[in-house]
């Protein structure tokens, strides 16, 4: 899916970049924001310092003199050029003495402006006569702005004359100033700065992007389309063999990586082709040398027991007992090796046999063999018990080989056992088929050997065989998935399981 | 037994042809046994050519036959006799130390009439001749050969 990881991979880069961008352009619009206002209040708060100084030394003297009818006309006069600004001078119980608004004289201070904590720094102001530690204030009305500021109007040497020496303070100059304007001006600022760094943050992410695709996603596309071409490399290494990566950077890297992968890969799938090749040769020659070993070992074989037979029969008064007996123990080899011909040539077949896999019932198979040994079960009267069996799906010839092993082995082994007996059946725990016997059984550490091709137990003349049943056994179980192990001790028996897959 | 009813032996071993010639004595059959060591050999034989084109012997009307031969395998050998108009009625019966399904499958494909197994125990071979005697040039009918 290099399609839907291409897409993937950009969008969680820009997604990433995006946030990070424009977390860093809010911080800026917000700080930058913060300092014009600081800056803007500072600027007014200049200015109202200076106009409060201006407008006090402009009625200092008419006060002085007492002239309170030129202080009003002053303050009047200067409400037309000062246009918002409102002044409020007050005596030291914040009755308004004289204002730029006529109409306020008289009132107190309270009645006009709102913000409590001007009046409370004016009152503590003017009773110690000092100006207040914060000279401005705002004030919102009716959702307007507003900045105060505040002054102190001290006693001095002109003052003496009417007010008296007490007093350390005789009033206060009020001024509030609407800030509105310049409120509207940063406002205007703020859209300002954050359209240009909307746009800034649009370039940015649409160069980054433009980059991660020529850079990244881009390389990465071509990478994978070689990537999927992997078969077809391996197929033929020189499609790649002299190739490299036309970039330098990481890609170019993983690029070449994957080209020499390739070639490995080749190479090791032609080393392995060739050797099964060779494999293959080895088996047909040694599916020829089974069929020579059938043939051509057989054929002596034959004749040695025919000449010996016609001996006996023919010479029978020219031989003494003795050269009788020489020449039986001839017949008994050639029989012997007749036997073991026969049970390699199966062994090696059941290696190489095609599997026809069918659902059988497996009492089926086994009920069979059961007959064919019935003669001897009866002779020795063996109790044989069958019990009940599950389906498997399997090559039936091959499986009643193998419980046909299985069986003659218990019957043999159990020979000398005065009652024999012989149970076959299903294990549901360990899943697996068993065969099992009461007779001379084996040392378990003997376990693995037996599995083995000519790996026996006994003397011959004990137990006949030639050591090849058991691996068959495991040869037939290994060729269905399955797998053979027992369980026995000396003298008590023994029993064996088979695993095959059941219904 | 039918006097006149010829056996043609096709067998390279010389144990073999001394042994089947015995097990055949041993059986009472007395009938003329013609040997040949290869299956040219055979083929001569049976369609007057090479060393036998001015021959004037009857055909046989029992041929025991080995697969494993010099020169013309027995399955080649099997194949003419069969393939041919003038030799397909003769009886074939393929006596062989080969197991392979292969050959027992091709025998039949070309018609053989019985294929046997020589087994090891000389006691058993010989009862194998005495039936292939007592079934093909006793009991079972067949058409004129020559």
């Amino acid at each position: 899916m290099p399609g839907a990881m291409k897409k993937s991979l950009n969008r969680k880069i820009l997604v990433a970049l995006t946030a990070s961008v424009a977390a860093v352009m809010t911080a800026a619009v917000y700080f930058s924001v913060s300092h014009e206002t600081r800056e803007m209040l500072h600027e007014v708060s200049m200015n109202s310092e200076e106009l409060s100084s201006a407008i006090y030394a402009g009625i200092k003297y008419p006060m002085s003199v007492g002239d309170s009818g030129a202080v009003e006309q002053s303050l009047l006069e200067m409400r037309k050029f000062l246009g918002t600004v409102e002044v409020f001078i007050c005596d030291i119980d914040r009755n308004i003495r004289f204002s730029s608004h006529k109409e306020r004289i008289g009132q107190y201070l309270e009645a006009h402006i709102g913000n409590k904590d001007v009046i409370n720094a004016l009152s503590v102001s003017l009773k110690s006569g000092r100006d207040p530690a914060i000279q401005e204030y705002m004030e919102h009305i009716s959702g307007r702005s507003y900045l105060l500021h505040m002054h102190v109007i001290p006693n001095g040497e002109t003052c003496f004359r009417c007010h008296g020496r007490d007093k350390p303070v005789l009033g206060a100059v009020v001024l509030r100033k609407s800030i509105d304007r310049n409120f509207a001006a940063i406002a205007d600022m703020k859209t300002g700065i954050i359209v240009l760094n909307f746009a800034g943050v649009i370039a940015i992410i649409a160069l980054a992007n433009t980059l991660m695709v020529r850079l990244v996603t881009r390389p990465i596309g071509a990478l994978a389309g070689e990537v999927k071409k992997l078969p077809e490399y391996i197929a033929d290494g020189n499609i790649v063999n002299s190739r490299t990566a036309e970039r330098r950077d990481e890609i170019g890297v993983l690029q070449q990586a994957f080209y020499d992968l390739a070639v490995e890969i080749y190479e090791k799938n032609h080393a392995i082709e060739k050797s099964n090749n060779d494999l293959a040769k080895l088996n047909r020659e040694l599916e020829a040398f089974a069929y020579s070993v059938s043939h051509d070992l057989r054929a002596p074989l034959r004749n040695i027991d025919g000449f010996s037979k016609i001996l006996l029969d023919d010479y029978a008064g020219k031989l003494d007992d003795k050269a009788k007996h020489y020449l039986t123990r001839v017949r008994s080899g050639t029989e012997r090796m007749s036997i073991l011909i026969d049970d390699m040539l199966t062994f090696s077949r059941i290696g190489r046999a095609e599997l026809q896999f069918k659902k059988v019932k497996c009492a089926d198979i086994i009920r069979p063999i059961l007959e064919y040994y019935s003669a001897e079960i009866g002779k020795r009267g063996v109790s044989v018990v069958l019990q009940e069996l599950p389906e498997i799906n399997c090559d039936p010839v091959l499986i009643q080989s193998l419980f046909s092993n299985l069986i003659s082995n218990a019957l043999k082994y159990s020979r000398h056992t005065e009652q024999a007996q012989i149970t076959i059946g299903y294990d549901s725990d360990s899943k697996a088929f068993f065969v099992r016997d009461n007779g001379v059984g084996f040392d378990m550490q003997y376990h693995d050997k037996i599995f083995h091709v000519f790996q026996r137990l006994h003397l011959p003349e004990e137990y006949e065989g030639t050591g090849i049943g058991l691996a068959i056994v495991r040869r037939i179980a290994e060729r269905h998935s399955g797998s053979v192990w027992a369980e026995s001790e000396p003298g008590r028996g023994a029993v064996f399981y088979v695993d095959l897959p059941t219904f | 037994m039918n006097r006149f009813i010829q056996i043609l032996l096709v067998e390279d071993n010389p144990d073999d042809v001394e042994l089947t010639i015995h097990a055949l004595q041993k059986n009472n059959i007395a009938n003329p046994v013609k040997v040949v060591r290869d299956g040219r050999e055979a083929l001569d034989y049976i369609f007057y050519e090479g060393a036998y084109q001015d021959s004037s012997h009857e055909l046989p009307n029992l041929i025991l036959l080995d697969l494993k031969l010099p020169k013309v395998d027995g399955i080649e050998v099997l194949h003419r006799i069969k393939g041919d108009p003038k030799t397909r009625l003769i009886t074939v019966v393929v006596l062989t130390s080969s197991r392979e399904e292969s050959d027992l499958i091709s025998s039949y494909n070309l018609g053989v009439n019985s294929y046997i197994r020589k087994p090891v125990d000389f006691d058993q071979f010989v009862e194998t001749v005495r039936q292939i005697g007592y079934y093909w040039m006793l009991l079972n009918e067949q058409p004129k050969i020559n």
